[in-house]
C-alpha cells in the first residue's frame, strides 16, 4: 500500500514556491520533490509539520493507496 | 544540533583533524623528544582545502534550507549499511584467493591499505549520497 499526498497540489493552490517550503519546514529541496512525487514517506514529525504548514490534518495531506479506490 | 553549527561540518572536521594532529606531535615530543614539522605541514594542507571547500559552499549558497535533513541521513546510513557489507564480501574474496594462492603471512601496511580504502570509499561515497 502506497502512501499518496496532495502537497504539490495544496502548494500550488496556495501560489507557495518549493524553496520557500523547504525553508519552513527544514528540510532541502531535494527532500521537497521527493516527497511531493512519493519517492519518499516523510517521517510522523515532518509529516506533522507538513500539516501544520498547511494548517489541515495529516489525513487531509497523506492518502493510503486503498483509500483512494 | 543548530543549523548554523551543522553547515560548517566539514570545516569543522578538518579543524578536528588538524588539532588531534598537533595534540599528537606534542605528545611525540614528550615521548620520544622529536617534533616533526612536516607531519603539521601535511596535516595543514590536507586539511585547508576541506575548511576552504565548506567556505566557499557556504558563502555561495543563498537559500535558508539545511545541508542535511531526516532523508540525506537515511541516505547516508543505507549507503554505509550497504558498503560495509560489499567492503566485507570484497576482503572476504580476496582473503580466500590469498589462502589459495599459498600465502600465509602479509604486512601489517596491506592491512592499513585496506583500512585507508574502507574510509575512502565510506567517505567520498557519504559526500555523494548526502547531495542527492
Amino acid at each position: 500500500m502506497a502512501v499518496k499526498n496532495r502537497m504539490k497540489e495544496l502548494r500550488l493552490e496556495r501560489g507557495i514556491k518549493q524553496i520557500e517550503m523547504a525553508e519552513a519546514l527544514q528540510v532541502t529541496r531535494q527532500t521537497m520533490t521527493a516527497v511531493e512525487n512519493a519517492k519518499y514517506n516523510p517521517s510522523l514529525e515532518l509529516a506533522l509539520k507538513i500539516a501544520k504548514y498547511f494548517d489541515l490534518s495529516v489525513h487531509d495531506i497523506f492518502i493510503l493507496e486503498e483509500e483512494i479506490e | 544540533m543548530s543549523r548554523k553549527f551543522s553547515k560548517w561540518g566539514l570545516a569543522r572536521s578538518a579543524m578536528i583533524i588538524f588539532s588531534i594532529t598537533i595534540l599528537g606531535q606534542i605528545i611525540r615530543y614528550f615521548v620520544n623528544g622529536e617534533f616533526k614539522l612536516t607531519v603539521i605541514t601535511g596535516a595543514f594542507l590536507g586539511t585547508a582545502p576541506l575548511a576552504l571547500i565548506n567556505l566557499i559552499h557556504v558563502r555561495r549558497k543563498k537559500d535558508n534550507t539545511p545541508e542535511i535533513d531526516e532523508r540525506t541521513w537515511q541516505n547516508v546510513l543505507k549507503f554505509i549499511a550497504y558498503a560495509s557489507q560489499i567492503l566485507f564480501l570484497v576482503l572476504m574474496v580476496v582473503l580466500t584467493l590469498i589462502s589459495f594462492i599459498g600465502i600465509e603471512s602479509i604486512s601489517i601496511v596491506y592491512l592499513w591499505i585496506i583500512v585507508t580504502i574502507n574510509m575512502l570509499v565510506i567517505g567520498l561515497g557519504s559526500m555523494i549520497v548526502m547531495r542527492r
